[in-house]
């Protein structure tokens, strides 16, 4: 009985969450299932609240489906066929209002669908489980397995109306013993085997270290040679090339006096406006001296053409570190967390620095690659003469599985994936940090990368058109890459305006 | 006896686990301990030789320091791409059974960081770094004694560095 009383209570504590949020929103229900995915440009504070403190901004729009539509489980593309599959617990009766639903919220995000080019086909299939009971149940596994070495992530599983549980084949027997007994049902888990870290898989074809392949000198300031992201601009946008110096562990001075400083290098989220007018470049918090702690690092352009890593930044900074929010705790279960991998930098005004970016602008390749290659190939480094940026409209914040992703860093170019899970907790090196509910993708990434935007192609007739998702963070050695979104870097940088004027 | 058999189990299973990390992928993967000395297993990755060691045995309120060590063994210069995690690499620490017990990343998510490569000249020795396990699961809970499998993973050198190095074995006592 107790096993059915507290989920029931849960339930209704979910339900009463998700209606807070819904009129946060300022949306009628159910007229508006999209939530905050509508192509925006800023946030109102008080809703960027609310869904920060749900903690998980891209369930939202399944919920509010839900809360409108008794019975529906979810959605997601299916990866395989890029089919729209729509859970419904009574396909009797639900079936016509979560399709519409899910069909009003794809059409309203202008979701592109898991295939480009064609409209996905829809399934309706048989659900177990609510997307509320799944969410509930997804918080009592996170509860249950909180510090449990045997598991490597949960997520609430879309694509299969369970929740996924990530385990090594050694602790499987445990973990579930564990679920068990905190009364979680069997049926609803779904153990996703993994080989523990030492062993886990390499992506063959993905490393993290590429050749470099930047251009030489003589390619790049050769008589009417191109632009690449790693280039000096005049006006730098999103995915440009920018350094900045870090004591370097691997170069110790003598008599334990530090280390050495040495530039890193990272690329550019996007040049955003501040709600005061005031100009800030938008890259991952990592991207500095030390993350969660402001320094006022300085961040330099390329001093030449054909810049390769290694090469000496000879000149003044462009920008300046401006906010770098602390590490902090957010309840028992999580002592050292943030909601985004994401910081804020003043542009350094004349006669030091240029003052110049360009607001809503991302530096576009010639193409775009779906494929880890290396070395990595030149027109997806190289700028379009052409069209050499892309316009953001606005942001996007994703809330499907399957749908196709981009992004621009100037190490690997621009590249194309997909989004495999649309918020997972991360680990920021460390056991004890964590980045919460960020969207996890197989976009192909390499260092350098770091900071660069993510964004998917708004307008079918115009491929330079696009809405801003969030800025890379990190990615691991199994082809994952870890975006965080334009939701939970407002919930830690306050309010910005990715658009141009 | 029972600890003689347990600890010959560990080795066996350490020896065993080492071939087959070195079966997988082709490299060369030897451990070797002996009283009072570091466990130490070395493995060539393309030209480089990676060693890792850590003190074989440890109690509970110490700390087990595991450290890497690079040897290019090329006859030129080897330039080591990296990013910007330092030491360079992941740490896990399995049961002989081969669970999980604590891992420096957990999910070997690294920032996407670009450094300078580092050269290295035929025949250097570079020291990574040491990486310090408290002798606690990811929970914060002191361990059981018993044997532990040591592994380390790099995040520097490019593919041909890939796959892990070990285990060594580490023995913690009461």
């Amino acid at each position: 009985m107790t096993h059915h009383a507290r989920p029931r209570a849960r339930r209704a504590f979910a339900a009463l969450g998700a209606l807070l949020l819904a009129a946060c929103n300022d949306q009628p229900l159910p007229a508006a299932p999209d939530g905050f995915a509508r192509p925006t440009t800023h946030y109102a504070v008080a809703a960027i609240d609310s869904q920060a403190r749900t903690g998980r901004p891209p369930e939202a729009p399944a919920t509010r489906i839900a809360l409108a539509v008794p019975g529906f489980g979810g959605f997601a593309y299916d990866t395989a066929n890029g089919d729209l599959v729509v859970w419904v617990k009574d396909t009797t009766r639900g079936k016509s209002a979560a399709v519409a639903a899910v069909r009003t919220y794809l059409t309203s995000s202008r979701d592109p669908g898991g295939r480009a080019g064609r409209t996905p086909r829809v399934k309706v299939r048989a659900a177990d489980y609510d997307f509320l009971e799944l969410g509930s149940l997804r918080d009592r596994v996170d509860a249950a397995m909180e510090g449990e070495t045997g598991v490597t992530f949960t997520d609430l599983d879309e694509a299969n109306n369970r929740v996924a549980i990530g385990v090594t084949p050694e602790s499987h027997d445990r973990v579930r013993r564990r679920l068990l007994a905190a009364g979680l049902p069997s049926q609803a888990l779904r153990f996703v085997f993994l080989k523990p870290l030492a062993f886990g898989p390499d992506n063959p074809t993905g490393p993290w270290f590429p050749a470099d392949t930047a251009p030489t000198v003589q390619q790049a300031q050769g008589s009417g040679a191109p632009t690449y992201l790693s280039s000096r601009h005049s006006s730098p946008a999103g995915g440009a090339m920018i350094g900045y110096l870090v004591p370097d562990p691997a170069y110790p001075l003598p008599f334990g006096a530090g280390y050495k400083e040495n530039l890193a290098y990272c690329s550019v989220g996007a040049v955003v406006r501040m709600t005061t007018g005031a100009l800030r470049m938008l890259t991952a918090a990592h991207c500095s001296k030390t993350e969660g702690v402001m320094q006022g690092d300085d961040y330099f352009q390329p001093t030449i053409s054909g810049f390769r890593v290694g090469q000496p930044f000879n000149d003044f900074a462009w920008a300046e570190e401006a906010s770098d929010p602390a590490w902090r705790g957010m309840g028992l279960s999580c002592i050292s967390c943030k909601y985004a991998d994401a910081s804020l930098s003043t542009l350094v005004q004349p006669p030091f620095g240029s003052g110049s970016g360009q607001v809503g602008k991302i530096h576009r390749p010639v193409s775009s690659t779906t494929a880890w290659t290396n070395p990595v190939p030149f027109p997806a480094i190289q700028i379009d003469a052409a069209k050499p940026t892309f316009t953001i409209v606005g942001a996007f914040e994703p809330s499907t599985v399957g749908s196709q992703v981009h992004k621009v860093g100037y190490r690997s170019g621009w590249t194309v994936g997909t989004i495999t899970d649309v918020c997972r907790d991360s680990y920021a090196g460390n056991p004890l940090r964590r980045i919460k509910c960020q969207l996890w993708t197989n976009l192909p990434a390499y260092v350098g990368d770091s900071g660069g935007p993510a964004f998917r192609l708004s307008n079918p007739f115009d491929d330079s058109e696009v809405e801003f998702i969030g800025v890379l963070s990190r990615g691991d050695e199994t082809g994952s890459t870890v975006i965080s979104t334009m939701v939970q870097i407002q919930a830690e940088l306050g309010p910005v305006t990715v658009t141009g004027p | 006896m029972a600890k003689t058999s347990a600890r010959k189990r560990a080795l066996f299973t350490a020896a065993v686990l080492g071939v087959a990390v070195a079966g997988c992928d082709g490299e060369r993967n030897t451990t070797a301990t002996s009283p009072g000395a570091a466990a130490v297993a070395t493995k060539t990755l393309g030209p480089i030789e990676a060693k890792i060691s850590v003190s074989p045995r440890a109690r509970p309120g110490e700390k087990a320091g595991l450290s890497v060590d690079l040897t290019n063994r090329a006859d030129s210069v080897v330039q080591l791409e990296r990013g910007i995690e330092w030491p360079p690499f992941n740490v896990v620490v399995l049961r002989p059974s081969g669970d999980t017990v604590w891992a420096r990343n957990p999910q070997g998510l690294i920032a996407l960081v670009a450094m300078a490569p580092i050269p290295m000249e035929p025949g250097e020795t570079r020291a990574l770094g040491v990486v310090e396990w408290d002798l606690r699961d990811a929970r914060g809970r002191v361990v059981d004694p018993g044997t532990y499998l040591v592994h380390a993973k790099l995040w520097i050198g490019g593919p041909q560095m890939r796959g892990p190095i070990g285990p060594v074995t580490l023995t913690v006592t009461r």
